[in-house]
């Protein structure tokens, strides 16, 4: 047994100043502790070993030098300035109390919303330009004949364009007949049959939206009862309600039904869509 | 510890300091600030970062006075707010552990009361102190600082730095034993010696 005092890197006891080293720190901890009895009693038991009395010695000295504080510059001055600053050393009570300029900016903000309120209200924004489905259908039955001649010329366009049959546009869905064959110079599939000029059945018209037209919630239109729409030529009656469909809503196939007619909102006008584009 | 006040004088100036009397907050800085700078300064060896570290953690203890349990300790709630700062700073920070740092931080910390033979010892024996110290680990030179300088037992040091009261016990003991071979190697041994003998007697 050897009082090395020469620990490994890592401060781990190389073998055989272990034992000296744990009665050194046993010494330490027991007077540290406040228990001299246990001290005494270790220190007679270490005093046999050669080198113990030097390495208790030592570490005592190491100890009492780690003692020593250094000494601090003063923090004082420049903590309260910070907190200062800061506003930290600021009572709870002033902290909470009502500014003048805090009613002000309350005030200020308050007035503002009520001033964009008014403006919005007196002011709505141009159709258009991102104007709610909502508030086009509102205009359209403001002014319901311009509806109704885009209408007709979404129907007469649709005739135009159709490339396939799809079934009675507008017909009885009592007597709604299955889809004529495409023969060259045959259009009886996309004539409009009805009686008297007018159709009997009751027909669901449907407007799509359509890209770069926003698409909002779209309530159904209500207001549309027995409400005639020139369809160059023929006149159609539009029961209640009329749906209005967004692109979420459009079914998988168009028309879906007989007796359903789909019209496409592109952002100037009503027309109808493709059947491919209503099969999206 | 309170470091001279009792701990109902503490209470009475926490409170004061917290409901914003600038005097109590002061009085409370000139009460921690020796422990916690030296507590700083023993762990990074830099008295630049110790003194900034010192004072941002004595700004967040006093802006957050109203979040302190007063069943706890304050001293330990300064020093782990303490620790945690310079935690972060050296986080931040590329650690700089020369000699040349280490001399600085001791050759900073020298009382003035001492005569001018006396305090050349004791420059010294800092010197050697905070080189040694350098060279534990992050965890051994903690506890070393907290039990031998501060004065914490080994439960509290276990609480203030989460973990075991045994792995404490283990650092604590290597970190001595580690210390103690360095400071029999340094050259001025024997000028140690003397300051040591000398901080005994004073202490």
């Amino acid at each position: 047994m050897t009082n090395g005092g020469a620990p490994s890197p890592d401060g781990r006891p190389v073998q055989g100043t272990s034992r000296i080293d744990r009665l050194v720190n046993a010494v330490l901890d027991a007077e540290s502790r406040g228990d001299p009895k246990l001290a005494k009693q270790l220190r007679a038991a270490g005093a046999a070993m050669p080198g113990f009395a030097r390495s208790l010695q030592a570490a005592r000295e190491a100890a009492s030098a780690m003692a020593v504080l250094p000494q601090a510059p003063d923090f004082g001055p420049s903590v309260l300035l910070e907190l200062e600053h800061r506003g930290a050393l600021r009572t709870r009570a002033r902290k909470r109390r009502i500014s003048a300029g805090r009613v002000a900016l309350a005030t200020g903000a308050l007035g503002a919303f009520a001033c964009a309120m008014v403006l919005q209200r007196v002011a709505p924004p141009a159709l258009p330009q991102g104007a709610p489905m909502s508030e086009l259908v509102t205009t359209a039955e403001a002014d319901f004949a311009t509806s109704v001649e885009s209408l007709g010329d979404a129907m007469l366009a649709m005739r135009e364009t159709l490339f396939e049959p799809v079934g009675t546009l507008v017909t009885s869905s009592a007597t709604a007949r299955p889809s004529l064959g495409l023969e060259l110079g045959n259009t009886d599939a996309y004539e409009v049959r009805s009686a008297g000029g007018h159709a009997k059945a009751p027909t669901r018209l449907a407007l799509i939206s359509v890209p770069g037209v926003p698409d909002r919630s779209l309530p159904p239109i209500t207001s549309a009862p027995g409400h005639r729409l020139a369809d160059a030529g023929a006149s159609l009656l539009v029961p209640s309600p009329m749906v209005l469909s967004s692109r979420a809503t459009v079914p998988a196939t168009l028309p879906k039904a007989p007796g359903e007619v789909w019209l496409l909102w592109d952002g100037s006008g009503w027309s109808t869509p493709s059947s491919a584009e209503g099969r999206r | 510890m309170a470091y001279g006040l009792s701990r109902s004088q503490e209470q009475r100036l926490i409170a004061s300091a917290a409901a914003g009397d600038r005097d109590a907050c002061g009085s409370l800085i000139r009460t921690h600030q020796q422990g916690v700078y030296a507590y700083i300064l023993r762990l990074c060896g830099r008295p630049e970062l110790a003194e900034d570290v010192v004072q941002e953690a004595f700004v967040r203890v006093l802006t957050n006075l109203d979040r302190f349990d007063t069943r706890f300790r304050f001293s330990t709630w300064v020093f782990t707010i303490a620790r945690r700062v310079m935690m972060n700073v050296l986080d931040k920070r590329r650690p700089v552990s020369d000699s040349d740092r280490a001399q600085e931080a001791g050759g900073r910390s020298c009382q003035i009361s001492i005569n001018a033979e006396v305090k050349e010892h004791r420059d010294v024996c800092r010197d050697a102190v905070q080189q040694a110290l350098m060279s534990l680990s992050i965890e051994q030179r903690e506890v070393m600082v907290l039990f031998h300088q501060h004065d914490w037992p080994i439960w509290l040091i276990s609480e203030q730095l989460e973990m075991p009261e045994g792995t404490v016990k283990s650092h604590l003991h290597r970190g001595r034993t580690r210390l103690r071979a360095l400071l029999e190697q340094h050259p001025a041994r024997d000028q140690f010696t003397e300051a040591a003998d000398e901080e005994s007697r004073t202490r």
